[in-house]
């Protein structure tokens, strides 16, 4: 009871509170602006924050954790730009829900679920985080490697028209992940003497172009001066008791997906949101709802992303390992003030551990407040005159996306993929699998070369995560396709061509 | 594929709140057509990408030869396997062209403005290091929002000058992020 | 715990961050002669994104240097293509004073890799730090000391991991290999802390990694460490031998220092490397860089800027360009 009393107590210091106030401040702001991620405002206030007591810096910063994490998901769900990545699949269900003028339904579901799967993933931090912490050190690169696999099969669920463009598209992701130095001998890929090329592309530019601004540049395109849009701030807020229900399976699964998969290092609220999204499409009852303004979808991609913060936490603190890269930052300035995550932070000082959960948890049910208090205003910005929102709207997605490296490449990146992005909008090319084939395609193809070189390929199969990973995602891979050549045969008359069922899909 | 339209228009309806909104715009809006030679050209578009790819993967120069899973691998697997699926999806375009009915058709001034646009951020992206941000930013919104049909001096300066200040505040002197 | 002894750190990084602020809004007031240099804001380039050791180090280093010269300092980060985006974006700035950037260990290793880097498009103006590498295994690993892993790594080829392709720790990885004929083979992670867990977890057979990244894991029992590439035992990890007393003698280390384009001029240059040797001294930044587990070694303008050709020429042995 004592550690609780003494953890507890720093929170009552009225300059800690400010320090939260702070905190929440910034992580709501830069997490709204697409481009300016977590980590970032994080690694820039860790700047300021060294100089500030302990107690008071883990406030800040965490609290710009959290509240980036529900910023984020504002513009993801009103302008189908991702905050920062960890909101990618929020677009999938959220701008949807806001085109059929329900954003503010979407933004309230969001809030909610956000918060909950906050909080789930803090009771396991709390609960458990020392065994639990355990798991990551299982994740090798044989697991890692099967894990991206099995992410990588969300692919055909989220082609929601052509199985076929969808994976062609993801193709084409995992290819372009492949410009710059290769991850294991260092030798250069398509990089074509373009010294900017040695990193890759950009994969916060990519994302922005092809959602945000090819959505933007799709709404220059089709605008008729006559026709209302149906997204404004008309329409109901709060859930029926039915939604409530409804999207009560999706955030179970979420949560356990969310904090399995931020405790494994290097994969984050991104992949989660995705893998959350897949799986809560698979298990529904309406799934081909998903992609089309699904409760149920932006409530399984929301639930799962956030939850990762918990899983991270646990993973940062109990082995001193990052468990994502805002994670990287804090553990920089722990070690600063003297304090060294690691196993030894829970026996030598429980006080502290008690504290941060409590920063966390206290972040969390604050920005729940404020998100639900400045709701109202967000939507109403959709009500602004075009000229206003779509100058807006591009004016920030080009400064966010020159902050993350201050170099105008970035931004040409940016552009280029929205022009990308419009041309495969209007030709039924989804960007989803485009991005998660950014996303995951280093991870795959570093991880399994790893594997080669330290165990040869035995160790993929030889290892049990790794093994029953795979076989799940050989399952993920066969069932939709079966399922969708089945019904289209069913739906279509006997004489029909099966290479053209399998080619349209529904 | 009309599935795809029902469930999009149902829930609108259903909703309550917003019934004139959510339903006026249903026959205002034609659907973008079904065009094969746009289907064949995209078809064509990812061939040619994803044979580039398979053709450059196979000359990526190496430091050092091993054999095996090298670092030409992966992308030539991408390549041949992309360049397989590419070729089904250019039979399926001109067998049967995909229906587009998920899309709005677009117009000429649609085409028009996204022309604009474009060319209007690449002269801003030009200009930003040759003049500065505070200079640059007024004059882009300025002309973004004439174009985008905002009339009026309060609109053309006032709107300019205080998104440029926020973004300043915020990035170059709240988080100290040169612009 | 000693929590609380080192939150003065840098309360001038925090001071200077204020100053900063303000004078950055009305800093456009002509480029002076070199006469009363400095008499602008000099903008310090940075080759890793925020949140880094390096980002860290030169935030610490402006902090002190800003009363020294009485102007702002902004850290401007650049990150990209391994550090070569912010190297050459260096190299191609006026020679004035009024742009200077962090330098780390891969300038001397770039060139070898097919990146446009060059050390003789700078000049050199101090070291500031030294990451010394430590090599470690798994707490459960059969190897003791530095000379049974070598003698295992004879027998058969032991995996090695390292905090990415072309990478510091890398090349540490293969001068052992190259210095005591043990067969061993890197493996790349995606960053420092990758490497270290797949140490921990027993995955790779070894690791290769700063000191500042395994002192928290080698107290914890994490992981056990045979050696440490430098001259000296580290304050940070006492009861690691160097390599030297375990009769290999190597050293590696990821250091960093202050560049500039090259061609200064004499009086700026002189400004310049006087305030960086006063800054880099000074107890702030000394407790910054000691509390993040790297050693605060200073070297001198010329010192740095011959041991930066030595290494240049050594990792181009080592990473095989001759």
């Amino acid at each position: 009871m004592n550690v609780l009393v003494d953890g507890l107590a720093p929170l009552l210091d009225p300059t800690v509170l400010v320090c939260l106030l702070a905190g929440l401040l910034v992580g709501t702001l830069v997490g709204a602006f697409p481009g300016v991620t977590g980590s970032m405002a994080v690694a820039l206030a860790a700047g300021f924050t060294l100089t500030l007591e302990p107690v008071q810096g883990l406030a800040v910063l965490l609290t710009i954790y959290v509240g980036a994490n529900y910023g984020d998901r504002i513009p993801s769900i009103l302008v189908n730009t991702p905050g920062t990545p960890a909101a990618i699949a929020t677009t999938l269900d959220g701008y949807p829900l806001a085109k059929q003028g329900k954003a503010g339904l979407a933004l309230v579901a969001s809030s909610f679920v956000t918060t909950g799967g906050i909080l789930v993933s803090m009771a396991v931090f709390l609960l458990a985080a020392r065994p639990i912490a355990q798991l990551a050190l299982n994740f090798g690169p044989a697991e890692m490697f099967a894990l991206v696999v099995f992410g990588l099969t969300v692919m055909i669920s989220i082609s929601s028209r052509s199985i076929l463009k969808g994976v062609i598209a993801g193709i084409g992701g995992l290819a372009i992940a492949t410009v710059g130095r290769d991850p294991v001998t260092g030798d250069e890929r398509f990089v074509f003497g373009v010294n900017d090329l040695n990193s890759g592309l950009p994969f916060i530019a990519v994302i922005i172009g092809l959602f945000g601004i090819a959505e933007l540049f799709d709404q220059l395109l089709v605008h008729r001066a006559h026709v209302l849009r149906p997204i404004s701030s008309l329409g109901r807020w709060w859930p029926t008791r039915g939604e409530l229900a409804q999207m009560r399976k999706p955030f179970a699964l979420g949560s356990v997906i969310g904090t399995v998969v931020g405790i494994v290092p290097a994969a984050g609220g991104d992949i989660a949101g995705l893998i959350g999204w897949d799986r809560a499409k698979r298990m529904s009852k309406e799934p081909e709802k998903f992609g089309k303004g699904s409760l149920e979808g932006l409530a399984a991609a929301d639930t799962s992303s956030s939850a990762t913060l918990g899983g991270s936490l646990t993973t940062t603190m109990a082995l001193g390992i990052p468990g994502d890269s805002v994670m990287a930052v804090m553990i920089g300035s722990m070690v600063i003030w003297g304090l060294q995550p690691g196993p030894s932070l829970f026996s030598n000082d429980p006080e502290l551990v008690v504290t941060i959960a409590a920063i966390m948890i206290v972040a969390t049910v604050l920005s729940l407040g404020i998100s639900l208090v400045r709701m109202r205003g967000m939507v109403r910005l959709l009500d602004l005159p075009h000229h206003f929102l779509w100058a807006g709207i591009l004016i920030f997605c080009v400064v966010g996306t020159y902050t993350t490296t201050n170099s105008m490449y970035t931004v040409w990146v940016m552009l280029g993929s929205g022009v990308l992005g419009l041309a495969m909008k209007r030709t039924g090319f989804p960007a989803g699998p485009v991005v998660l084939g950014l996303l995951l395609g280093p991870l795959a193809e570093a991880n399994l070369r790893r594997t080669l070189l330290i165990d040869g390929p035995t160790a993929l199969v030889t290892q049990p995560i790794s093994a029953v990973l795979l076989v799940l995602a050989l399952v993920g891979l066969a069932t939709p396709i079966v399922a969708r050549v089945r019904a289209s045969r069913r739906a279509e008359a006997p004489s029909e061509r099966p290479r053209a069922a399998a080619g349209r899909s529904r | 594929m009309n599935e795809a339209r029902h469930s999009q228009a149902t829930p609108s309806r259903t909703d309550g709140v917003a019934p004139a909104l959510g339903s006026s715009d249903e026959a205002a809006v034609p659907a973008a057509p079904t065009s094969r030679p746009l289907e064949i050209t995209s078809a064509l578009g990812a061939l040619v990408f994803l044979g580039a790819l398979a053709f450059l993967a196979r000359r990526i120069e190496l430091r050092a030869e091993t054999g095996g899973v090298d670092p030409r691998w992966w992308p030539e697997l991408l390549g041949t396997v992309g360049l397989v699926l590419a070729v089904a999806l250019l039979v399926v375009s001109v067998v049967r062209p995909a229906s587009r009915d998920d899309l709005e058709a677009s117009t000429r001034a649609g085409f028009v403005r996204v022309g604009i646009t474009v060319a209007l951020t690449a002269a801003y992206l030009v200009a930003w290091p040759l003049v500065g941000f505070l200079a640059a930013t007024p004059v882009f919104l300025l002309a973004l929002t004439a174009v985008f049909g905002g009339r009026g001096w309060q609109v053309l300066l006032g709107f300019p000058a205080l998104t440029t200040g926020f973004i300043y505040l915020l990035f170059h002197t709240l988080l100290e992020v040169p612009l | 715990m000693t929590r609380r002894s080192t939150r003065s750190v840098s309360t001038g990084a925090a001071l200077a961050a204020t100053a900063l602020t303000i004078s950055a809004c009305s800093g456009a007031d002509a480029t002076g002669g070199e006469a009363d240099y400095p008499s602008d804001d000099i903008t310090l380039i940075v080759q890793a994104a925020a949140g880094g050791g390096s980002d860290l180090t030169s935030r610490a280093l402006a902090g002190e240097l800003e009363p020294i010269l009485d102007t702002s300092i902004v850290v401007e980060n650049r990150p990209g293509a391994s550090g070569s985006t912010a190297m050459q974006y260096v190299a191609d700035q006026e020679p004035d004073g009024y742009t200077i950037g962090f330098v780390p260990v891969e300038i001397a290793m770039l060139g070898h890799q097919n990146f446009d880097v060059d050390p003789a498009d700078y000049d050199f103006l101090g070291q500031i730090m030294l990451a010394p590498g430590v090599l470690v295994v798994p707490a459960d690993s059969p190897y003791q000391t530095l000379a049974d892993f070598i003698e295992g790594a004879n027998a058969e080829p032991l995996s090695v991991a390292n905090s990415g392709a072309g990478s510091i720790w890398e090349a540490a990885a293969l001068g052992l290999a190259d210095a005591t004929g043990a067969q061993v083979t890197p493996v790349p992670f995606d960053g420092g802390a990758p490497a270290l867990a797949a140490a921990m977890g027993g995955q790779v057979d070894a690791a290769v990694a700063g000191s500042g990244e395994v002192s928290g894991a080698v107290a914890e029992g994490q992981v056990r460490a045979l050696a440490i590439f430098h001259d000296e035992r580290h304050p940070d990890l006492p009861d690691v031998p160097t390599a030297a007393e375990e009769g290999y003698d190597l050293e590696f280390g990821g250091w960093g220092g202050i560049y500039a384009p090259k061609g200064l001029p004499d009086d700026v240059r002189s400004t310049l490397e006087s305030a960086i040797e006063e800054a880099a001294t000074s107890d702030g930044f000394v407790e910054t860089v000691s509390s993040s587990g790297a050693l605060p070694v200073y070297k001198t303008a010329e010192e740095f800027a011959d041991f930066v050709s030595t290494e240049y020429d050594r990792f181009g042995t080592i990473l095989g360009n001759g």
